[in-house]
């Protein structure tokens, strides 16, 4: 099951060029707004020194210390431009998630005009659902300090550095599996807004919830596929970008194209694993035995 | 000399094994002397390990080498700087203390061998402030005064606590113990009276050289380190052990012990390595081994023979990194912590920076309390170049996820941070803040010596280590005799130098303040020589003989009178294409310090300055057929002690590859970070970061 989902959601991915791009615009669009002043603020003033040079060699640790110590203007310049639009593009990526979930969710093409009403359909309650994981955040974290906290009450003051070390690296490991599996059980909750026009997101949670643990063998092998597939993609990239170390115009402008063919595939499997969830999700509903009735995925799905 | 130490230190040993387990008559290590040998200690100590407690008893032989008559006697109770919150440390120190943390130092018997008592004669003394909550500093009112040539013998019982977890080099945490300044210590009796200053936050130690045995009783199972060589070892009871340790010729002793300690032992030329590490850091065992022989090799090749057949090396406790990154005679700590990446070479830093320390803290004895540069300054130089030396140019301090900081870099972010608040040299306590006493003495210090590097040349400053060291070890020079070797060494008066850093804090800032390189145009008007009886061939002719004029460089440098540059201008006025090129550079601190200065132009050349930088700006004016590319200002970087490296170079055209380059980098990091966060749910920021 797994195996098809991802294979139908790479097929349909791969059919929707336009929402890929869609996609990369914004993100190129906000990542040039922000990091502009960078560019003003070199031009300005490392352009014309010869630390130009050294910057351009390598990420220069000198360079650094000089800028930072002497034109403190910089970091703050940065700082603000993040501050004002990152929020900005936050929201923009949450609004445009109602679309895709609905794309993705539905055997229908891509087309703006659905994919900016689903949008705008969804957003505020998708917002509500995000303020639903705030509470559910501060569970998961407060279980990683319990877990440190019952380590401390269980062992005490741990007596050699290698156990504090581990304990660390477990508790570390342990947020983070938290933090994956609550992530699934938020899509899936989306899933279930976008196919049966929930409006009470506490429900939809608790949907979510019983649909990624009941089924957590497929929810989690799924999600551990993709997730490995974006880390296979990681050392790709930086395989390739190790060969791209020269400061010849050639190479920087590779090295720019390299940027931003890893973002794309970034952005290719974020989409991948929706469209996954969304192809099991339609999946474990079949299975459930529930045909599809006229009034579509809504009641349907419900069930699952 | 090397075969010979080895032979006598494994004689030492022989005979440990002979005598084992009474103990060894102490044995002479160097005859003669090395050092004057004025504080000599004989001390028993008991280590008590549940209370922290040591109990003592110190006999202390102290020789008159003055020409006064001597009358009273000074000792520093360093401990007592943990005693209470008042004392000068730690209102200096600024951090609480646990309530059973603190630590002491208290004499309970004190008289002379004739059985003279003289606890009545104790006073504790405040020499540097009004401050009579500082017991650090006892004076001894003698009975008779000591006449010069003669000596001195006191027998002293005291009891000691360490403070609990150790503050500021000494101290305990559970079954590590470090006892460093923990015994009843003589002052320094010079220019007619007694150098003992109180312990303050700021400042490390001063003392005579001599001869230590001390005998250390701890529980049985406990692995004991500490200054000198082990010379004995003995079983009073079940439960405890006395280690016997000899050390000649040093002017302090430190110990450790610990259940815990692994022992690692490797030897580099004629030195015997004994590393002493927690079980946590086995892993890093080879790491901190390496880095000490490493330090011994390059100090020994490069400035002077270590005539100390070992060296120990201490691996602090956990929780007890206070005790870190210190030097005793013979004797370092270190510091590290479990999975501290390869990349990262603070460890190994440490380790060679106090191994370096045993040169100039310990066989060449500055006055740390007065003139710290001396010891921290030329070690903190020599560790920048032994990292050099052993991790290469880039990155030698941290080479880890692409960030690479060198020592000199990471001198230089210290130094930016205050500049130019204090003189070099001052009175440790004295200082604008702690954190300009660190930066004075240990970064501006070594950025001066790479600067004198720069200036006298590697050879002539590498000449003049040697000889100071030579000349100066086992005594106590001051910065004066520093100079004084540097002068002669270079056969320069470099006093002009020294006074702007050592004596007075002076900024020293060069810049390229403007740059330009226009076309020269023709001139238009009436020519400047009107002779109303020439032709116009004349006038051709006059033109040729410009242009052949002109066909050579012609360069005119301005200096506090720019009149000179318009006029320049007109007089190499040439048919072909030429550029009139104009470069000012500034001194903008008021450090005065020779620079070179290198312009270089479109068609390859550089031409090269030196500017004696005394003048507030200094103006270049070249009339070239190619234009100016860019000019620096010290294109070699050997002036670190420039505060504002950014500005040293100004180019005419932006250096656009690097702009693109860096701003594509930052860029793609911020892409990245946008796809990460998104409010699909707050997990996702954790989870969306592949
Ligand atoms: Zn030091």
């Amino acid at each position: 099951m797994i195996r098809t989902s991802i294979i139908k959601s790479l097929a349909k991915v791969r059919r929707s060029k336009r929402l890929i791009f869609w996609y990369y615009l914004w993100n190129l669009g906000f990542g040039i707004l922000i990091a502009f002043p960078l560019y003003i603020f070199l031009n300005d003033q490392v352009g014309k020194s010869l630390l130009g040079e050294s910057l351009a060699q390598q990420f220069d640790m000198r360079v650094l210390f000089e800028l930072l110590y002497y034109k403190s203007s910089m970091p703050a310049m940065l700082r603000s431009s993040l501050l004002v639009f990152l929020p900005m593009f936050i929201i923009i990526k949450l609004w445009f998630s109602g679309g895709t979930f609905s794309y993705l969710l539905n055997n229908t093409e891509f087309s703006f005009r659905t994919f900016i009403n689903d949008s705008t359909r969804f957003l505020v309650r998708f917002l509500r659902l995000f303020i639903w994981s705030i509470p559910a955040f501060v569970v998961v974290f407060s279980i990683a300090i319990g877990y440190t906290l019952l380590t401390k009450l269980a062992l005490g003051d741990l007596p050699d550095e290698r156990l504090i070390f581990w304990n660390r690296i477990v508790t570390i490991a342990l947020f983070f599996g938290c933090a994956m599996l609550c992530n699934l059980i938020f899509d899936y909750a989306r899933m279930h807004i976008v196919a049966n026009d929930m409006s009470n997101m506490w429900i939809a949670m608790w949907r979510g919830f019983t649909l990624a643990l009941r089924h957590i063998g497929k929810t989690v092998s799924l999600y551990i596929v993709i997730a490995l597939l974006g880390l296979g993609v990681l050392v790709i990239f930086l395989g390739l970008s190790l060969l791209l170390t020269s400061s010849h115009a050639v190479i920087i402008a590779l090295m720019f194209l390299l940027h931003q063919i890893y973002i794309i595939s970034r952005q290719f499997i974020y989409l991948l694993r929706i469209g996954s969830q969304a192809h099991l999700f339609r999946g474990l509903a079949t299975e459930a035995g529930i045909r599809q009735s006229v009034y579509g995925y809504s009641t349907v799905i419900d069930t699952v | 000399m090397f075969t010979r130490r080895r032979c006598l230190y494994f004689s030492l040993l022989l005979s440990l094994f002979l005598n084992n387990p009474v103990f060894s008559d102490n044995p002479i290590l160097f005859n003669p002397p090395l050092s004057p040998r004025i504080a000599n200690y004989t001390i028993h100590v008991e280590l008590q390990a549940e209370t922290k407690l040591l109990v003592a008893q110190e006999r202390l032989s102290w020789r008159n080498t003055s020409s006064d008559k001597v009358s009273e006697l000074q000792l520093h109770m360093y401990l007592n700087g943990f005693r209470n919150d008042q004392s000068v440390f730690l209102q200096e120190w600024n951090t609480k203390v646990k309530k059973d943390g603190y630590g002491y130092s208290e004499i309970t018997k004190c008289s002379l061998p004739d059985g003279t008592d003289l606890l009545d004669q104790l006073h504790y003394i405040q020499p540097d402030d009004i401050n009579d909550n500082d017991k650090t500093v006892l004076q001894i009112t003698l009975p008779r005064p000591v006449r010069p040539g003669a000596s001195i013998e006191l027998n002293i019982e005291f009891q000691a606590k360490l403070p609990d977890p150790p503050i500021a080099r000494t101290g305990a945490k559970g079954d590590y113990f470090f006892a460093g300044q923990w015994f009843p210590k003589v002052g320094v009796y010079e220019n007619g009276g007694w150098n003992c200053h109180q312990f303050h936050a700021n400042s490390e130690f001063f003392a005579d050289f001599g001869v230590y045995d001390v005998y250390i009783t701890v529980p049985a199972s406990y692995v004991v380190g500490a200054t000198g060589i082990q010379v004995g070892i003995t079983h009073p009871s079940d439960s405890t052990t006395t280690h016997q340790y000899h050390a000649e010729d040093v002017h302090d002793f430190a110990w450790t012990a610990s259940p815990e300690f692994v022992e690692y032992i490797d030897s580099i030329d004629d030195v015997r390595i004994r590393l002493l590490q927690q079980p946590a850091h086995r892993g890093q065992a080879n790491i901190d081994m390496e880095a000490a022989k490493q330090a011994v090799a390059y100090m020994q090749k490069n400035v002077g023979d270590y005539p100390f057949p070992n060296l120990t090396v201490v691996d602090p406790g956990r929780k007890a990194i206070e005790t870190g990154g210190m030097e005793y005679p013979t004797l370092i700590t270190a510091g590290t912590v479990y999975g501290l990446p390869d990349g990262i070479h603070l460890t190994e830093s440490t380790i060679i920076h106090e191994f370096i320390h045993n040169y100039w803290y310990h066989l060449v004895a500055s006055n740390e309390f007065e003139e710290a540069w001396l010891d921290e300054g030329l070690t903190t130089y020599f560790e920048g170049r032994i990292v050099e030396h052993v991790f290469g140019n880039s990155g030698n301090m941290v080479n880890f996820l692409s960030i690479r900081i060198s020592e000199i870099e990471f001198a230089r972010s210290g130094l930016m941070q205050l500049p130019y608040m204090d003189p070099t040299k001052r009175n440790s306590w004295e200082f604008y803040s702690s954190g300009s006493y660190g930066i004075n003495v240990y970064y501006k210090a070594a950025l001066m010596l790479y600067t004198l590097d720069g200036y006298l040349g590697e050879d002539v400053m590498n000449k003049v280590y040697r000889t100071y060291f030579e000349r100066w070890k086992f005594r106590h020079p001051t910065s004066d005799d520093f100079i004084a070797v540097v002068n002669e060494v270079s056969g320069q008066d470099m006093g002009w130098f020294f006074d702007q850093i050592v004596y007075s804090a002076k900024m020293l800032d060069y810049s390229v303040r403007s740059i330009s390189s226009k076309e020269v145009k023709k001139t238009k008007g009436y020519d400047f020589t009107l002779n109303w009886q020439d032709t116009p061939a004349d006038t051709i002719t006059s033109s040729k003989q410009d242009s052949s004029m002109a066909e050579q460089d012609s360069s005119i440098v301005a200096e506090n009178d720019s009149t000179t540059a318009s006029d320049t201008l007109i007089a190499t006025v040439v048919d072909t294409t030429k550029y009139h090129t104009i470069v000012r550079i500034h001194r903008r601190g008021d450090f005065q310090f020779p620079v070179d200065v290198a312009i270089m132009f479109a068609d390859g050349d550089t031409v090269h300055e030196h500017w004696d930088g005394k003048d507030r700006w200094k103006i270049y004016e070249y009339t070239r057929p190619s234009k100016l590319l860019a000019a620096t200002v010290d294109p070699d970087n050997k002036v670190p002690l420039d505060i504002n490296l950014s500005n040293n170079s100004k180019t005419l055209k932006p250096e656009r590859k690097s702009i693109y380059r860096t701003v594509s980098h930052y860029l793609f990091f911020v892409q990245n970070l946008l796809e990460s966060i998104s409010l699909t749910s707050l997990f996702s920021i954790f989870a969306d970061m592949i």
